[in-house]
């Protein structure tokens, strides 16, 4: 959708700042009850949702000149979903979500975007990930795995292993557990190595929705090619990329984030922890796995009337209101480890409280993402725990480098204690 | 008139350079949008009211004095907001400087021996009740739900709720208030002008100051900047925290046996205001309120159904109206409220309760079978107590308004209900306002503590993106005006209340219509007396029109 | 002047103006130090038409004007003249209960109604109304809920002026104001049938007119007309006495009991109020010596609802259960006398002389408003204060009573003192300095008489300031009691 197909949500939107807080139900005290981090870091309205459908209607009316205060609000949105989740606790007929991402592609048709995210087009263009590294060393981290490659083989299953993964050395233990589970499940899987090219999650987060669409079209092709019926990955971005976005493309594959599998396993049986990890531990949701890792439900309706002014859709539209993210599989795998006690942060599940890495913030707004994430690591101490666990690179790599030196909390990969129990 | 570089400048180096803007883009996040819930004034359709000069972010009462002395001397209008739902926090022109309270926002005290909260304006219903309930303690959510100010809806509007009937409205529970008075100067009322840490009581010395900044309703931003207040707590005798189960939006929770919901339905009103009475006159009761009769009489049972289910959407709304037992379920309720009981002993939940079943054999008035399940009562219960759906207000299309008022006792709104639905129903028939069954009456049982009065807003839903719709609004508004007056129903007019302050255009009404509208009021010298406080508090007139008054 | 009088006159009819009239006269007999200024006449308007028509004419003619609603004798000096000329405006013919009615539980009175009237015609409606200790006969209800003086049940007092609700105002303007729904006059059953009625208090817009004549001791205008909030009339009732050395023994359970609203009357008296209440005679006095308890709190539970009798056992045991965990044991005695007695004494209507006099024939009170847990530390200081200056506060009623459902307390101290005594510069000197420690240490003057004027407005300027402004507005030419509060 653009920008101007939310003409009516414009005028449709409550501005009642639901869009602030995590759902009003869930508040247990005044210092967790925010959950956006745009708002929370900038303070204006126009730094939340419904600030940004105001923002919207004057940038489609002519009215504001596109400034960098206004590249600011629409590009500080971390495209986390957490304003969505609230909102829909009332509304039935908005989708906020939708419209900062149109508000992004908007200016970025327009060639309003943050310098950073040029450098980060032009990587992918060359390397086809958006660190720039060498495509050629995309598949190191599993050289000596001997694992299928399916640029040059066909398996059923594709394990994607994203470009955190590929890249960065400090977390290559983490995502060769992954694929040892699906070893030692005896899965009949492969990898794309060296032609492994990003999922694309993160540029369209950014609004650059044709760069997106440039390398999902050319993943769909390769694992087709492949004979992939099933992706799997370690990374929530790349999950939400697979399960969200490459449907609307015509994408037809099954999806599973290796939470899912490890869980499976446990439940048939197949995987047993026999190691105990006394560890107190805090799970942190990442945005991605849990309230945006919904699964695609198409839908081509149209909105229509009822009892005169009610705006309902025909047939109904998907909700897409968080509720059937991915939850209770981490938890049941902390709670199978043992040894390893679990206690919650007060924002949790599909109003979890985002790293700070995503929408492209990371990489164009540093101190206000480092910012994020440094509340989530406070909430996150505050429980008393001694590890932050979570089940994206993403967000474990934003806590890790966002942790100031007297920071005692550990940050692990739902994978990495899974490894220690084994 | 714009702000010049060098007052930019100077307002900077009040509150760092991070919290001002003068963006247009910055600036049109405040502006409202008067197509869909302007409270009690037009709607409008495709205006929003006036960009502002600038918008700050104060961090303290130093930054908020400093502002308005700021103004002061150059003659500028501010205009300070919490939460900004509603074009109540909004200017009336382009010159004037909004103030945005959301960073100050802290609770500096719970005194739970004396149940006190001292908080300020950025300090919203939800997070006050929850540090509040760790301590057993409960504060009062005004009907517009926690997501608003605690200081606004005690100092600057209404601050009437579902809890009225236990708790107090915020008019009886604002305690000490720090005002910083449009002059500049700080003024701290009741015992607090005596001692900084002493803020318990709001009244006096001699006439209450308090008396100024709010009476019925409060200044509405015009007066000032309210930075800090207390407000009394009650008794809050359930766990320290909510526990919510269940899956968005059907949030439900589950209470120890003290606590209980109930939907009450009657065979007709006068045995409706009866129990109202015999509740009042018992002491039964923590919050009652008739709550979902704003979905609208003919549709709320199945939207009680959506909003219970997480499977569900309002798009379904159209097949569940037809399944068969519908209108059993929902004419049940016709005439109904919901009510809570807190027991602060299990004793006194089961005097309260085996009262209740007496008060409801004298009324005839009986429990409402289909809300009978534990679904639904915990659902009941976790909405009325935390108060944090009322965006459902909007639920249909995006626009609401509510209209009627019927600020009086109770009996006045109960023996008005039938007429002010069936007025509604014909208006409905026209197309532009949701068909939800005339009677959308909702509001609470008890207007104050200990009940007594009533406060009925009837709701009108429209489409605040359709022109027609919008405007059929209006119309449908201007005629229960005149109805409303043609019948000789005082207290009534809620839709047209902030009419004098703010017209069709987004700007300030006129004189011309604003003095003919006070002159015109039951009591035109209340307004006279008003326009001699505006001017002596605010000699600047560095306020707005929201504070009424007329001036001949 | 004669003009004046004759002026008055054909407001209120010659018959109800009294030229120079006496301080010891049933209206305006006052008891406190300084009478130096005697009022020129006293009038009696019976309608709030006359009452504008004498507020204009003072208007006009920049008259003093002090209104009066109680009978003699008054003893806090808010109505005594301060400036010559005054005329007394003698309120104690408007006495009439215009309406009660059972179903809203409202009455309709005027100012010159006394409690003890109205409670006698509220029975009839099987109705009650909370009172604040003892008043004394001839007492105005009116006046004493404008005054805010504390009453006997907290749990009622939503704000502090329950259960005060609409009125009827002539402010020093001569303009006529109603405040909260007051401009519903109930004057017809039609209007009661109808559910238009005066019943809240607030507004009735944005300002708060009601707030402008509450303890401002006459000084901004008349409440000619109210409406007031009442109670249904008790059929069941059960006293509980719980006793302690101090307050700081009692504080938690009175705070427990105030939280959760249990009980009706809820009150602190130390030995010696008590024994003040408990005494026919002050020669009985010697025979309560050491019986009563240092410190009491008198919590009685009443219900005139449905099911008295299962509420009221119910909540005794609850009262029982608090007093348990707090340690301590209700009874249902003092000194030898059974609760029935001691309560009909706590609450029985008031002589002609209020309570505090009844042992010296003469008291000087000091009351202040703090918070039930900042009690102790200021009787402290003001045991301190008086043993410096040779008395002791052992000797002295201390009531306190809890506000606003807990939220603050009233406190009281009365001096007890021989009629000599009253204009004596060491007694002077005693309260000055008691009045301005016990600020210090956080008592505040919410009713500021005499002293406590110059303490309450001298260091809040701010507010003294607004408050001037508001007088400027009500009271321009400053006729409404000169002298007084701030002005």
């Amino acid at each position: 959708m653009e920008l101007k197909d939310f003409t009516k949500e414009i005028e449709r939107c409550s501005a009642c700042s639901y869009c602030k807080w995590i759902p009003f139900d869930h508040v247990k005290s005044i210092r967790y009850a925010k959950n956006c981090p745009s708002i929370d870091y900038h303070n204006f309205n126009s730094y939340s949702a419904r600030g940004r459908y105001l923002t919207s209607r004057s940038i489609l009316r002519d009215q504001v000149e596109l400034t960098e205060e206004v590249m600011d609000i629409a590009h500080t949105c971390l495209s986390c979903g957490a304003c969505d989740v609230s909102c829909k606790i009332s509304r039935y007929n908005l989708e906020p979500l939708e419209m900062t991402r149109a508000l992004k592609a908007e200016l970025v048709n327009k060639g309003v975007y943050p310098e950073a995210q040029k450098v980060l087009l032009a990587n992918l263009k060359k390397e086809l990930n958006i660190f720039g590294e060498s495509r050629k060393k995309r598949g190191d981290w599993a050289r000596d795995l001997k694992l299928k490659d399916l640029s040059k083989e066909k398996a059923p299953v594709v394990f994607h292993a994203g470009c955190s993964y590929s890249y960065d050395e400090k977390l290559s233990g983490t995502v060769r557990t992954a694929v040892k589970i699906l070893q030692n499940a005896q899965v009949d899987f492969g990898i794309m190595a060296d032609s492994e090219m990003c999922c694309g999650a993160r540029i369209h987060s950014m609004g650059h929705v044709g760069e997106f669409e440039k390398l999902a079209k050319a993943n769909i092709k390769a694992w087709e090619k492949a004979g992939v019926t099933t992706i799997v990955t370690a990374c929530a971005d790349g999950y939400h990329g697979f399960k969200r976005l490459y449907p609307e493309l015509g994408a037809n594959f099954e999806v599973y984030h290796i939470v899912e599998y490890i869980d499976m396993l446990l439940k048939e049986g197949k995987l047993q922890f026999t190691k105990e990890v006394p560890l107190t531990v805090t799970y942190h949701d990442p945005c991605h796995l849990g309230r945006l890792g919904e699964p695609y439900e198409a839908w081509d309706g149209e909105e229509k009337k009822f009892k005169n002014q009610i705006v309902v859709h025909s047939p109904r539209k998907p909700r897409y209101n968080g509720v059937k993210g991915i939850y209770d599989e981490p938890r049941n795998i902390l709670a199978s480890i043992p040894g390893v006690k679990l206690q919650e942060m007060e924002r949790i599940r599909e109003f979890s409280y985002c790293c700070g890495a995503g929408g492209g913030a990371k990489e164009s707004y540093p101190e206000y993402s480092q910012w994020v994430a440094r509340e989530r690591l406070q909430e996150a101490a505050d429980t008393g725990a001694e590890v932050l666990v979570t089940a994206c690179p993403w967000c474990k790599t934003n806590f890790s480098g966002s942790q100031e030196e007297q920071d005692s909390m550990q940050v692990m990969d739902i994978l990495d204690l899974v490894q220690q129990a084994l | 008139m714009s702000l010049t570089d060098k007052q930019y400048k100077e307002l900077q180096s009040i509150v760092g350079k991070r919290n001002i803007s003068r963006d247009p883009g910055v600036l049109d996040g405040y502006r409202y949008n008067l197509s869909h819930t302007a409270i009690h004034l037009g709607p409008h359709f495709d205006v929003l009211t006036p960009r502002p000069a600038a918008v700050l972010l104060p961090g303290s009462t130093e930054d908020v004095q400093a502002v308005v002395k700021f103004c002061n001397k150059h003659k500028i209008r501010f205009k300070p907001s919490s939460t900004f739902w509603s074009a109540q926090g909004y200017p009336n022109d382009n010159e004037t400087i909004v103030l945005d309270m959301r960073r100050m926002d802290r609770i500096l005290e719970i005194d739970a021996k004396n149940m006190i909260a001292i908080v300020e304006p950025g300090v919203i219903g939800a997070t006050l009740q929850a540090e509040t309930m760790k301590k057993g303690l409960n504060c009062h959510i005004q009907g517009s739900g926690c997501s608003c100010s605690i200081l606004a809806g005690a100092t600057a509007w209404l601050g009437s709720g579902p809890g009225n009937l236990y708790g107090g409205w915020q008019y009886e529970n604002l305690l000490g208030v720090e005002w910083v008075l449009p002059t500049g100067e700080i003024l701290k009322t009741g015992s607090l002008g005596n001692d900084d840490s002493a803020w318990f009581c709001g009244e006096g010395p001699g006439p209450s100051m308090r008396g100024v900044l709010r009476g019925m309703f409060g200044t509405k931003g015009s007066l000032g900047v309210f930075t800090k207040c207390a407000v009394k707590l009650h008794a809050w005798p359930g766990p320290q925290s909510l526990p919510v189960y269940g899956k968005a939006p059907a949030y439900t929770t589950k209470l120890p046996s003290n606590f209980r919901a109930y939907t009450l339905g009657f065979p007709d009103w006068k045995a409706w205001a009866q129990t109202a009475h015999l509740m009042w006159d018992n002491g039964i009761g923590y919050t009652a309120h008739r709550q979902f009769n704003f979905l609208g009489r003919d549709l709320k049972w199945g939207m009680i159904q959506i909003l219970t289910d997480p499977d569900k959407t309002i798009s379904d709304l159209e097949e569940l109206i037809q399944e068969p037992g519908f209108k059993e379920a929902n004419d049940s309720m016709k005439i109904d409220f919901q009510l809570i009981i807190a027991g602060m002993t299990q004793r006194d939940f089961d005097w309260q309760e085996e009262t209740l079943n007496e008060i409801l054999k004298i009324t005839g008035g009986y429990i409402v079978e289909c809300m009978e399940t534990d679904t639904l009562r915990n659902y009941t219960l976790l909405y009325l107590l935390r108060l944090g759906h009322k965006a459902l207000n909007l639920v249909y299309g995006g626009g609401y308004d509510g209209n009627f008022g019927m600020i009086n006792s109770i009996d006045f709104g109960a023996q008005r209900a039938e007429a002010a639905g069936a007025f509604k129903r014909e208006w409905e028939k026209k197309g532009q306002i949701v068909d939800a069954g005339g009677d959308c009456m909702m509001g609470p049982i008890g207007g104050q503590g200990g009940g007594g009065t009533g406060l009925w807003e009837n709701f009108t839903c429209f489409d605040s993106a359709d022109r027609e719709s919008t405007e059929g609004t209006l119309a449908f508004f201007d005629a229960s005006f005149e109805y409303t007056k043609e019948e000789g129903w005082s207290g009534c007019g809620f839709e047209k209340l902030n009419a004098m302050a703010r017209g069709y255009d987004g700007y300030e009404t006129p004189r011309e219509i604003r003095d003919a509208g006070h002159r015109n009021a039951p009591q035109p010298d209340v307004f006279r007396f008003q326009n001699k406080v505006y001017q002596s508090v605010n000699p600047l007139d560095l306020g707005d029109t929201y504070y009424e008054r007329l001036e001949d | 002047m004669s003009n004046i009088l004759e002026r008055l006159k054909d407001i209120v009819g010659a018959e109800h103006v009294v030229e120079k009239p006496q301080f010891s006269s049933s209206t305006i007999g006052f008891r406190t130090s300084g009478q130096d200024v005697s009022p020129d006449y006293l009038v009696r308007p019976n309608t709030s038409d006359q009452v504008q028509a004498v507020v204009k004419l003072a208007n006009e003619t920049g008259t003093p004007l002090i209104p009066v609603s109680s009978r003699a004798p008054h003893t806090k000096g808010g109505t005594r003249p301060d400036v010559p000329g005054t005329v007394i405006l003698d309120l104690s013919r408007m006495n009439k209960i215009l309406r009660v009615n059972a179903y809203h539980r409202l009455v309709l009175v005027e100012p010159g109604v006394t409690w003890e009237e109205l409670s006698q015609e509220l029975a009839k409606h099987g109705l009650r109304i909370t009172p604040p200790l003892l008043p004394r006969e001839g007492k105005s209800v009116i006046a004493t809920l404008l005054d805010r003086e504390p009453l006997l049940t907290p749990k009622y007092q939503w704000n502090m002026n329950e259960p005060l609700r609409s009125m009827e105002i002539i402010f020093g303007t001569g303009d006529r104001i109603y405040s909260g729904m007051g401009g519903h006059r109930g004057d017809t059953d039609e209007a009661w049938e109808n559910g238009t009625i005066p019943v809240t208090n607030a507004g009735p817009h944005q300002f708060d007119f009601m707030k402008m004549v509450t303890a401002t001791q006459g000084t901004f205008g008349v409440v000619t007309w109210a409406s007031i909030k009442v109670e249904l009339a008790t059929q069941e009732e059960k006293p509980l006495f719980v006793s302690g050395k101090s307050v700081d023994e009692l504080s938690d359970f009175l705070y427990s009991v105030l939280k959760f609203r249990f009980g009706d009357e809820v009150c602190l008296f130390n030995n010696r109020a008590l024994e003040t209440i408990l005494v026919a005679d002050p020669s009985d006095l010697p025979s309560l010596h050491d019986k009563v308890s240092q410190w009491t709190a008198f919590v009685q539970v009443k219900w005139g609802g449905l099911r008295p009798k299962e509420k009221v056992a119910s909540q005794e045991q609850d009262i029982r259960d608090i007093a348990q965990e707090n340690g301590l044991v209700p009874t249902y005695s003092i000194a030898g006398l059974p609760a029935a007695e001691v309560t009909k004494r706590i609450l029985a209507p008031g002589k002609t002389d209020p309570w505090e006099s009844k042992i010296s024939g003469f008291a000087k009170t000091i009351f202040f408003l703090s918070t039930l847990d900042k009690v102790s530390q200021q009787l402290r200081k003001a045991a301190e204060v008086m043993e410096n200056q040779g008395y002791a506060l052992s000797d002295c009623p201390i009531y306190i009573q809890p506000l606003h459902q807990g939220t603050a307390v009233h406190c009281q101290i009365v001096l007890p003192i021989k009629e000599t005594d009253l204009d004596s510069p060491k007694l002077k000197g005693l309260y000055d300095s008691l009045s301005r420690e016990l600020a210090q240490a956080g008592a505040f003057y919410s009713r500021p008489y005499g002293v406590w004027s110059e303490i309450a407005f001298g260091g809040n300027t701010q507010h003294t300031i607004m408050t001037r402004k508001m007088k400027e507005i009500f009271d321009p030419r400053n006729i409404m009691n000169p002298g007084k509060l701030c002005f």
